[in-house]
């Protein structure tokens, strides 16, 4: 799918702002500040109805007065259609083709996938973010999971209050949770163990288009309790219920659950090196790029179409060749992007052909 | 201020405090039974008044009843070999409507929550393994909600009960009547396929 036209009104700084994206790249420049990564946001607002920079939108409202709108038109496998968002407020009303809709309704007709400072954390914070990653990528395909997660999460809670209150030694009691914890731990094991083996493969190629062909990438599942996790997808119940069972005492004294996909993580390695402890900064910032390839592949898999690839800070740790190859790889892979940078002559450096679009002051001007 | 007479604002201050029920509801309510004849009003007080002094639990069942033993314990058509565990009475009239049902049952007054501080000894466990040990039940069928905590105690109670009673079985899971495959979510779906049956 593509984003043809994307209007915004007093979001941030950006004031009445109207640009054709191409439909392959196009390059936001501009110096610090000047609303580049605003009308980023502004396209992933479309997308989600809601700003990957704030939880609360009305954060991004104009200084001095909204309503916050924002427009555009996307054509894809489904035809066109025209969205808007308009945040007043505390209000957020969304739109399709002039008809007011709820959320759910809304979701699904531009989707879009952004790359910026916030989600590089991915590799370099802690496992809870890399879990998230996950979690995020496989309800994007199967949305029911959430509820197999917050299942999961529940059973947890519900057997860490146990323990808090002393329940360790009510041994029936502690059993039946043991028993829904890894029922329910099994379902999230089983889709994240999938999803996991599904983006290795599906990272592979994106992999090489950025590190070039020296470097492997590579990503594995690591789950919690290890054990359990090498009894395969099957018979990881089993093993969890005993790892729960010769657990218990531990964690009756900790008063929580030391172990199970709460305690899950990604391992990515380059050349069999974690890169999370030896990786450089530029390392970590093109496995990242990879990483969020690979998914922009199981999207389209799953979809049969491309989202809108949104990666703020374009060239930020890479050099101008590794640059290049990421641009040359979206453009064989036909993906529409918009990518910002501060520095001007970098579309040249790029060697790819692209919409150049100057930012300056909450405003655009083709250059 | 409410602008409303105390006496009608006592009214709707009790009837916010029901479930279900806001303030303007309560106002309608209210306003309604200003308009109603002073007698249907004075029917429903009286009505009222009697819940608390005459709706009591069942002393086999814990069902509501009115002093004694509650309609279905008291039915001498009923099978009492066979005993459908439930969370509330409420459940009791869910599966009633079935008709589907022809035994007694236990209503366990909640489900096992160790976050709301609700444990075994605050359930009617008790009663119920006392009744299944003093009497002559074949079956316990737990019939409690497939969320998280109903599915735990389920597990707790056939742990218990196990030892004690022929066959303890729980309701199945599965497609919801007249669902569609396709619109079917994939939890309910992959439930389903575990407890598929021979034809």
């Amino acid at each position: 799918m593509t984003l043809d036209l994307l209007q915004a009104d007093r979001i941030r700084c950006l004031r009445a702002v109207s640009l054709e994206p191409s439909r392959g790249l196009t390059l936001l420049h501009g110096r610090n500040g000047q609303g580049k990564t605003t009308l980023l946001e502004a396209a992933y607002l479309l997308a989600t109805g809601r700003s990957f920079r704030t939880p609360r939108i009305e954060e991004a409202v104009r200084r001095g007065g909204g309503p916050l709108r924002v427009a555009g038109r996307v054509s894809g496998r489904a035809g066109e259609t025209d969205l808007a968002v308009v945040v007043d407020g505390g209000a957020r009303r969304l739109a399709a083709d002039g008809a007011e809709v709820g959320l759910e309704a809304y979701l699904g007709r531009l989707e879009a996938l952004v790359l910026s400072a916030e989600r590089e954390r991915v590799l370099r914070g802690g496992p809870d973010e890399r879990r998230r990653f996950l979690d995020r990528g496989i309800a994007g395909l199967a949305p029911a999971y959430l509820r197999t997660l917050g299942e999961c999460r529940r059973a947890l809670e519900q057997r860490n209050a146990l323990l808090r209150s002393g329940g360790a030694g009510r041994r029936a009691e502690v059993e039946a949770w043991d028993e829904r914890l890894a029922a329910a731990a099994a379902a999230v094991h089983r889709r994240r163990r999938e999803y996991a083996v599904r983006l290795a493969a599906a990272l592979a190629e994106p992999a090489r288009a950025v590190f070039g062909p020296g470097e492997t990438l590579t990503v594995a599942y690591r789950p919690s309790p290890a054990a359990a996790g090498e009894a395969g997808p099957h018979g990881f119940e089993d093993a969890y219920r005993r790892a729960l069972r010769s657990g218990a005492s531990r964690d009756g004294a900790l008063g929580f659950t030391g172990e199970g996909p709460h305690r899950d993580d990604l391992l990515l390695e380059l050349e069999g090196r974690d890169l999370r402890k030896y990786g450089s900064a530029g390392q970590v910032r093109a496995a990242v790029i990879a990483l969020k390839l690979g998914k922009l592949r199981l999207y389209r898999e799953e979809r049969g179409e491309n989202p809108v690839l949104l990666m703020d800070d374009f060239d930020a740790d890479l050099d101008e060749e590794r640059a290049g190859r990421v641009a040359g790889f979206l453009q064989e892979e036909s993906v529409q992007a918009m990518l910002t940078t501060s520095k001007e002559t970098l579309a040249g450096a790029l060697g790819v052909p692209m919409r150049k679009v100057r930012v300056v002051e909450g405003e655009t001007r083709a250059a | 201020m409410s602008g409303l007479a105390p006496a009608v604002e006592r009214v709707v201050g009790e009837l916010c405090k029901l479930p279900g029920i806001g303030r303007k509801t309560a106002q309608r309510l209210v306003f309604h039974l200003l308009r109603a004849p002073a007698s249907e009003v004075a029917a429903l007080a009286a009505a009222l008044a009697e819940l608390p002094e005459k709706v009591r639990a069942c002393p086999t069942c814990f069902h509501l009843s009115e002093g004694g033993l509650c309609p279905v314990c008291s039915d001498p058509r009923r099978d009492p070999s066979v005993v459908c565990v439930v969370e509330e009475p409420a459940n009791v009239l869910a599966v009633e409507r079935t008709g589907a049902f022809h035994g007694l049952y236990h209503v366990l007054g909640g489900v096992l929550s160790p976050l709301k501080d609700v444990g075994p000894e605050d359930l009617r466990v008790n009663e119920l393994v006392e009744r299944v040990r003093s009497g002559k039940v074949a079956e316990v069928v737990l019939a409690l909600g497939s969320n998280v905590e109903g599915e735990a105690t389920a597990v707790y109670l056939s742990r218990l009960l196990k030892p004690l009673v022929p066959a303890v079985t729980r309701l199945a899971q599965g497609l919801p009547a007249g669902a569609d495959l396709e619109f079917t979510d994939d939890l309910t779906l992959a439930r389903a396929f575990e407890n598929r049956r021979n034809y």
